[in-house]
């Protein structure tokens, strides 16, 4: 698939059982973030609409941050919206987003309520390690396993 | 003492708080929302979304994409006892008919492809085609070269490309039917106006400098005013595409006192085809002589 774009090693898309309507994603936790030690997987799901429509996006791995469902793993993002969402993004560059959006938390509208009040409240100190013990309880496992795996693969392609 | 002091301080600061307006007392609010409230109010927020997602739907129904070739006088007669009333009279005058396009978002696109492709139906040998069709072809590269991913972009281009390409093969009698069923679906239509927002978006971010004293930074303004599906086209827009593609238009532009401002676009020294189009504010027909 020329969907993926080998030299990105933070970023790695790949079908779910060859069904090009449901792509799983891969992102590493930005650095110099709380969650740089992790790998979060995404799950997008494309109706026949797309790139028209947007995908809907969402985490599988549970992740604390203010503009991410802490139970749902929904994500607030405004190029999801049908209203703001352009047909110039990729699946690729929406990941770029959504790692974006983990460097730049917006507390001003929070689908995490904890999370959001606790940046809001100028607590960063709080809100980063809870994120960070998040991070290693749920990101540093499978979720990393996985991604080390698909990245393995790819070098003994080439 | 200095606790005191900061105390006050803080009270100064709640009663300052609790005397501004709704808007500032509703964030307040919203610091101490449960995660319950909070979902609630993100499936209010939906509901909203989905009601509005209904109104639009039922305006669209109301009206075809591109109307058949209509009476100006139609017009008229429903701006009646409004200040653009008269505005038709002087219209009428240069032009008889219009073709209304649907209030979608995409009516200057739609308008401005479908005249600009009759015009190609119709004189086939107009050198302007042909150069057209070059910088179609050079688009790919145009907008690769700007960052645009090609998986992204291919899909768009090679259809509008395919479809420019076919002009030629059209029958002239078959132009308005051809059309009509091309950029009236919610299909391939909508990759083919989408490849022209791609196209004003080259245009404006080749020429960032040029447009950023009006647009602001030209980035962001091309992904909230241009590329997305349905966002309404305004002046740098039109500017963008027509400069692009070495095409012209004449915006007949109503104004309140009854007259009519022609804009013509490039201003000057331009011969070429122009799209002949009527604006009434916030939206474009097709006019017709």
């Amino acid at each position: 698939m020329a969907l993926n774009n080998a030299k990105d090693t933070d970023i790695l898309l790949q079908p779910v059982n060859d069904n090009l309507f449901h792509w799983q994603g891969l992102i590493k936790g930005p650095p110099e973030t709380s969650f740089e030690k992790g790998w979060f997987k995404l799950d997008f799901q494309i109706d026949q609409n797309y790139p028209i429509n947007p995908p809907k996006a969402k985490f599988i791995t549970r992740i604390f941050h203010p503009n991410i469902h802490f139970e749902t793993g929904e994500i607030c993002l405004d190029i999801l919206k049908p209203q703001h969402w352009s047909p110039a993004w990729t699946l690729e560059s929406l990941c770029r987003a959504i790692v974006n959006l983990l460097v730049n938390p917006n507390a001003d509208s929070p689908l995490n309520c904890d999370c959001g009040n606790q940046i809001r409240a100028g607590d960063m100190l709080a809100y980063r390690t809870m994120a960070y013990m998040y991070t290693v309880e749920f990101a540093c496992e499978e979720s990393k396993e996985e991604a080390e795996m698909i990245l393995m693969q790819r070098k003994l392609q080439e | 003492m200095e606790n005191n002091s900061s105390d006050q301080q803080q009270q100064q600061q709640d009663q300052n708080s609790s005397s501004q307006g709704a808007g500032e007392q509703g964030q307040d609010q919203r610091v101490t929302m449960t995660q319950e409230q909070l979902d609630e109010f993100q499936t209010q927020i939906k509901l909203n979304e989905d009601y509005q997602n209904q109104l639009k739907q039922e305006i669209e129904e109301q009206m075809p994409f591109i109307s058949e070739l209509t009476e100006l006088s139609v017009l008229k007669h429903e701006y009646q006892d409004n200040k653009f009333e008269l505005c038709f009279d002087q219209l009428a005058t240069r032009y008889s008919k219009v073709r209304r396009l649907r209030r979608d978002g995409n009516c200057f696109y739609r308008a401005f492809l479908f005249q600009v492709f009759e015009h190609f139906i119709h004189n086939p040998e107009d050198p302007q085609y042909e150069q057209i069709l070059k910088v179609l072809v050079g688009s790919k590269k145009d907008l690769m070269d700007l960052g645009y991913d090609e998986i992204a972009i291919e899909d768009f281009y090679d259809l509008f490309l395919d479809e420019f390409k076919k002009l030629k093969t059209i029958a002239k009698a078959k132009a308005a039917e051809h059309l009509l069923k091309l950029l009236c679906n919610k299909e391939e239509a909508v990759y083919i106006i989408m490849f022209a927002r791609f196209l004003a978006a080259c245009y404006l971010k080749q020429n960032a400098i040029m447009f950023e004293g009006f647009v602001g930074d030209v980035a962001q303004f091309c992904m909230r005013e241009v590329e997305q599906v349905d966002v309404e086209c305004d002046q740098p827009q039109i500017i963008a595409i027509t400069n692009y593609l070495g095409l012209g238009v004449e915006i007949n532009s109503v104004r309140a006192d009854g007259g009519i401002e022609v804009i013509n676009l490039p201003e000057e020294g331009y011969s070429g085809f122009r799209a002949k189009l009527l604006f009434v504010p916030g939206h474009y027909d097709a006019l017709y002589q």
